[in-house]
């Protein structure tokens, strides 16, 4: 982590709202895609995201290590994120439409991104998280345990079987082999 | 080892994350077997995807904007609870004083003092019932000012909430 990282977390920890200003600014990307990651769904990210970054600012006292920002960052977000879940599931709403594309694309091939998205929401939401992390933001096996709450062997078999599982979907989706996607 | 076993461990393999002995038997069964190698290349391929993919996906514009809003609003409802308690504890503390000084055997003086301060308030009250028309203009005057001072206090107050929105 960077030294400026680490000074503006601890400008925010005494409550200034300029460094939680920079801290929003700087971390907002990762809380909203590994929301959106989980969630696959924009309206939901940003929600999490909202609550993320205020229960980021009431607990950011408790943080005893600005080194470890990253790990509770990505733990709070994980949380609320899998809240959200479990509130849908007890009160399932009609979805208007699914959201499979956004409007920007890049360099990404428009039908190698579908086929990703129809594969990655067939998986549950605990292969998508972990493999959000693990993929996007590169928690290394001991982090992913901590922000998980799992033992490291359940981190190895649920990331196994997350890949294999997602490798599965995709070559049904685009046959033999995954490479030229 | 064989296939089932290896592809086990190729997902730590591809992390950098398996032990040591077990990576010399997993670089010792790729190089010969085109199956596994190719599982091995499909998890490089799926971390690039997985790369482009969450490139594609973009936090809203006004997402920082939001958020602060939220922060603020929740630091301004946290101020108000914090007053609002603070005026509760006044009020009970101003009655118990109260209360604490009539029982007690101050309390006579201060029984006292009150009715020295309603003679003084009846004698005003009948002071000003004798002077006619000029009553009224007292009162007026009395609302003007007390106008004045409420309009003062209402602009202090909304500077201050100002203050605090744009900080």
């Amino acid at each position: 982590m960077r030294e400026e990282d680490i000074k503006v977390i601890r400008a925010a920890r005494q409550g200034k709202l300029d460094a939680l200003s920079v801290l929003v600014r700087n971390y907002q990307d990762f809380v909203y895609k590994t929301a959106y990651g989980v969630l696959q769904n924009k309206s939901d990210a940003e929600d999490v995201t909202q609550e993320t970054f205020l229960k980021v600012y009431q607990s950011l006292k408790d943080l005893r290590d600005e080194q470890t920002f990253p790990t509770w960052l990505a733990r709070i977000t994980v949380r609320k994120s899998l809240d959200v879940i479990e509130r849908k599931r007890r009160q399932p709403v009609v979805e208007l439409k699914e959201e499979q594309c956004d409007d920007t694309w890049n360099m990404f091939g428009i039908e190698a991104r579908l086929d990703l998205d129809r594969a990655f929401r067939q998986l549950d939401q605990d292969q998508r998280t972990i493999l959000v992390l693990r993929e996007l933001h590169g928690f290394d096996y001991d982090q992913l345990a901590h922000v998980l709450d799992i033992p490291i062997g359940t981190v190895r078999s649920r990331l196994h079987h997350a890949r294999v599982k997602l490798r599965r979907l995709l070559l049904n989706e685009r046959g033999e082999t995954l490479n030229g996607m | 080892m064989e296939c089932k076993d290896i592809q086990e461990l190729l997902s730590e393999y591809g992390d950098g994350e398996i032990a040591e002995t077990e990576l010399q038997q997993v670089k010792a069964h790729i190089s010969v077997c085109g199956d596994c190698r190719q599982m091995v290349a499909d998890q490089q391929t799926l971390k690039g995807m997985f790369q482009e993919y969450f490139q594609s996906v973009k936090t809203p514009l006004q997402m920082e904007q939001i958020v602060l809003q939220q922060i603020r609003r929740s630091r301004q409802d946290a101020q108000v609870l914090r007053l609002t308690m603070a005026f509760l504890a006044l009020i009970v503390l101003i009655t118990v004083g109260i209360v604490g000084i009539m029982v007690s055997p101050i309390g006579a003086l201060v029984r006292g003092l009150l009715r020295v301060f309603f003679t003084v308030v009846q004698g005003g009250l009948y002071t000003t019932s004798t002077m006619g028309h000029l009553w009224y203009s007292v009162v007026v005057a009395f609302c003007i000012i007390l106008a004045g001072v409420s309009l003062f206090g209402v602009m202090r107050l909304m500077r201050a909430v100002n203050d605090e929105v744009y900080l």
